[in-house]
C-alpha cells in the first residue's frame, strides 16, 4: 500500500464524516466505548465479582466528600456489594467480543459460500443456497434452545448459536449481490478478455465491498441484541458471569423496591453499543463505497 | 403456477427432512442411542413416533410433551393475535402516513423513531414498561394471565373466547380483568413488528406512489384515501410480503420473551422453563414443533409473495 492509496482513504473517511453531526456523533461515542472498555478492563483494577457484603444497594452518585474522598461506586452496587460499573465493563467487554465473533463468523462464511455459490454454478452449492433461503428466518433463541439440550449453557455456545442464525442471510443475500453483478457488462467484458475465475471475484468483491460492510455491521447490532437476550433468558453465560443481557435479569427482582439502578446501566450499554455499530455501520458504508468508486474514477 | 406451488411443496418437504434428521441427530447424541449398523431401523422408529405425534414425555413433570404444548398453546395464540392486529394497524398506518408525507417532518420523525425502535432489545422494552406502567398504575398487572381470583371454565382453552362464552354473574368484570393483563405482554411483542413493518410498508408504498398509474389515479380527483388504500397497499403487498419472514423471526423472540417476563402461561414460557431445567424431551418437542410451523409459514408467505404479484414472482423463480 503507496502512501497515496493511504491518503485517498483517509480523505475518504474524513470526507465522509465530516460535517455530519449523526456521524460524527456515532464515532466518538464509538471511541468513547473502546476507550472506557480498554481502560476499566485492563487499567483501573476494577473486580466484576468482588463483594462488598456491607455496601449492598449502594445508589449511584458522584458525591465528593472530604472525609471519604469520591464515591467508589459510580453506578452504585447490586444487591451483593457488587461495583455495577465494573460488572458493566467487563460485561461489555464480554457481550461485545461475542457478538463480534459471531459476525465475523457468519460474515466470513457466508459470503465464501454465496460468492462461491454464484461464480462456480456448482449445483450442490446451489441446491444449499436455496435450503438457506428458508432458514433465512430461523430466530437465534431457537437454536440457542436446542444447543442447550446438547451442551451446557456458556457465552461461546451463545455467540455459535447467534452466527448459526445469521450465516443463512449472509449466504442469500451474497448469493444475490454476486449473480447481479455477474450479469453486469464490465463482468461480460472482463470474461471475454478471458479474466480467471479468481480474478473475477477479486473485482467483484472489492466494487461490492460496501454493501457487505454494511451487512457485516447490521449483522453485528443485531448479534448484540441476540446473545444480551438469549443470556437474559437464562440460556447463556453461567450466573456470576458478567453479562449486559444476564445483570437485567437479575436486576428485574430488585425494581419492585425502587433500585433501578441495577438495570439502567447495563440497559444503556446495550442500546448504546447497537446505536454505536448501527450509525458507525453506515457510516463506513458510505466511505467504502466512495473509496473504491472515486479511486476507480481519477 | 402449478409448478411453482409443487417446487415450494417438494423445498417444504426436504427441508422437514432435514429437520427431522437434524432432530434425530440431536437425540442420539442426547441418549447415547447404539447406531451401530442399524442406522435406518433406529431412524424408522423415531419417525413413527413423530408421526403418531409422540414426543415422549417430560422428565420434570411426566407428562407427555404433546398435552403440555396443547395447554399452552391457545394462550400463545390469543396473545400472538392480538399483538398482530396491533402491529399490523400501528405499523401500516404510520408506514403510510410516513410514505406520503415524505421529505417532510412526519416523516422524518417516524422513521427515526422506528430506527431506534430497531435497537432496543425485546426484554428492555418488558423491562421499561414495567417500570414506567406497572409501578405507577397498580390497575395494570405484570404477571399472569387472569387474575387468581375468577374462575373460568376451560371451553375452547383461550381465556378471552372462554369469557365470552361463560354465564357468570362477574362476566364483564372478568373480561376487564383479562384485557388488563393484556395491556403489557401485547404492548411488549408489537412494538418491534410495528417498527419493522413502518419501515417495509414506508420503502415499498414509496415506490408505488411514484408509478404512473398512481399519478393517474390522483390527477382523477379521487380521495387520497381511497387510492391509498385500494391502489397503493394492494401494489405495495408483494414487498411487504417478501419481506415477512423477518418479522416471523422478530414475533418469535418477543413473543419467548415477553412470556418469560409476563410469566404468561404460554408455549414460549414453557420451552424456555425447559430450557432452564434441562428438560430435554420438552425442548426437543417444542423445537421440532416451532420448526416445522415456522417452515410451513415461510412456504406459506413465499406462495402469498407469488400470488399477490405473478411476474416479478415468475423471474425471481
Amino acid at each position: 500500500m503507496t502512501s497515496g492509496t493511504i491518503r485517498h482513504w483517509a480523505s475518504c473517511l474524513w470526507g465522509t464524516f465530516r460535517g455530519r453531526p449523526l456521524f460524527l456523533t456515532g464515532l466518538i461515542g464509538l471511541i468513547c466505548y473502546i476507550i472506557i472498555i480498554a481502560a476499566g478492563t485492563l487499567f483501573m483494577g476494577l473486580d466484576p465479582y468482588r463483594q462488598n457484603i456491607s455496601e449492598y444497594f449502594v445508589p449511584p452518585s458522584l458525591s465528593f466528600s472530604f472525609e471519604t474522598g469520591f464515591n467508589r461506586f459510580i453506578m452504585g452496587t447490586d444487591d451483593l456489594g457488587r461495583d455495577i460499573f465494573a460488572r458493566v465493563v467487563f460485561g461489555a467487554r464480554n457481550t461485545l467480543f461475542a457478538a463480534v465473533f459471531a459476525a465475523a463468523a457468519a460474515a466470513a462464511v457466508g459470503i465464501a459460500a454465496g460468492f462461491a455459490a454464484a461464480i462456480s454454478g456448482n449445483p450442490v452449492l446451489n441446491i444449499l443456497r436455496r435450503t438457506m433461503l428458508f432458514l433465512a428466518a430461523t430466530p437465534s433463541v431457537l437454536i440457542a434452545v436446542l444447543m442447550t439440550a446438547i451442551v451446557d449453557p456458556s457465552l461461546r455456545h451463545v455467540a455459535e448459536a447467534v452466527a448459526l442464525s445469521l450465516l443463512p442471510g449472509f449466504i442469500s443475500s451474497s448469493y444475490r449481490i454476486a449473480a447481479d453483478e455477474l450479469r453486469k457488462k464490465y463482468v461480460i467484458a472482463l470474461r471475454t478478455d478471458g479474466a480467471g475465475k479468481m480474478y473475477i471475484t477479486r473485482i467483484i468483491l472489492r466494487n461490492t465491498a460496501y454493501l457487505f460492510a454494511g451487512m457485516t455491521a447490521r449483522a453485528f447490532s443485531t448479534a448484540i441484541i441476540d446473545i444480551a437476550s438469549i443470556c437474559f433468558l437464562g440460556l447463556g453465560a453461567h450466573h456470576a458471569t458478567p453479562e449486559l443481557g444476564l445483570m437485567i435479569s437479575e436486576g428485574m427482582a430488585f425494581i419492585y423496591r425502587g433500585n433501578y439502578w441495577c438495570i439502567i446501566f447495563p440497559g444503556i450499554a446495550i442500546v448504546s453499543a447497537v446505536l454505536i455499530v448501527n450509525i458507525v455501520g453506515s457510516a463506513l458504508k458510505t466511505a467504502i463505497r466512495k473509496g473504491v468508486f472515486e479511486n476507480a474514477s481519477s | 403456477m402449478i409448478k411453482f406451488i409443487l417446487n415450494r411443496l417438494m423445498t417444504l418437504a426436504g427441508l422437514l427432512f432435514l429437520l427431522s434428521v437434524i432432530t434425530f441427530w440431536v437425540n442420539v447424541r442426547i441418549y447415547d442411542i447404539d447406531l451401530h449398523g442399524q442406522l435406518l431401523p433406529e431412524y424408522g422408529k423415531y419417525m413413527r413416533n413423530l408421526l403418531c405425534l409422540n414426543l415422549g414425555t417430560s422428565d420434570i413433570s411426566g407428562r407427555p410433551v404433546m398435552d403440555l404444548i396443547r395447554d399452552t398453546l391457545p394462550s400463545t395464540a390469543g396473545l400472538l393475535f392480538s399483538s398482530l392486529m396491533i402491529s399490523l394497524i400501528i405499523g401500516i398506518s404510520c408506514g403510510s402516513t410516513a410514505a406520503l408525507t415524505i421529505d417532510r417532518t412526519t416523516s422524518t420523525v417516524l422513521t427515526d423513531i422506528s430506527i431506534f425502535a430497531a435497537s432496543v432489545p425485546v426484554f428492555l422494552i418488558a423491562v421499561f414498561l414495567i417500570i414506567a406502567v406497572s409501578l405507577n398504575i397498580t390497575a395494570i398487572p405484570s404477571s399472569d394471565e387472569l387474575s387468581y381470583f375468577y374462575e373460568v371454565p376451560r371451553i375452547t382453552a383461550i381465556r378471552l373466547i372462554d369469557i365470552l362464552l361463560t354465564d357468570s354473574g362477574r362476566k364483564s368484570e372478568m373480561l376487564y380483568n383479562c384485557l388488563l393483563h393484556l395491556v403489557l405482554p401485547a404492548a411488549t411483542i408489537s412494538v418491534l413488528p410495528a417498527a419493522e413493518l413502518t419501515r417495509i410498508t414506508r420503502n415499498s408504498l414509496r415506490n408505488v406512489m411514484r408509478q404512473h398509474y398512481m399519478q393517474a389515479a390522483m390527477s382523477r380527483g379521487w380521495s387520497v384515501f381511497y387510492i391509498v388504500i385500494f391502489h397503493g397497499l394492494r401494489n405495495a403487498l408483494p414487498e411487504i410480503f417478501i419481506r415477512l419472514p423477518v418479522l416471523i423471526n422478530l414475533y418469535f423472540t418477543a413473543v419467548v420473551t415477553a412470556e418469560f417476563v409476563f410469566n404468561w402461561p404460554g408455549t414460549g414460557n414453557l420451552l424456555i422453563a425447559a430450557a432452564q431445567d434441562r428438560d430435554r424431551p420438552v425442548i426437543m418437542g417444542i423445537f421440532l414443533f416451532t420448526a416445522s410451523v415456522l417452515l410451513t409459514l415461510n412456504s406459506v408467505l413465499s406462495l402469498l409473495a407469488r400470488f399477490t404479484r405473478p411476474v416479478t414472482a415468475e423471474q425471481a423463480r
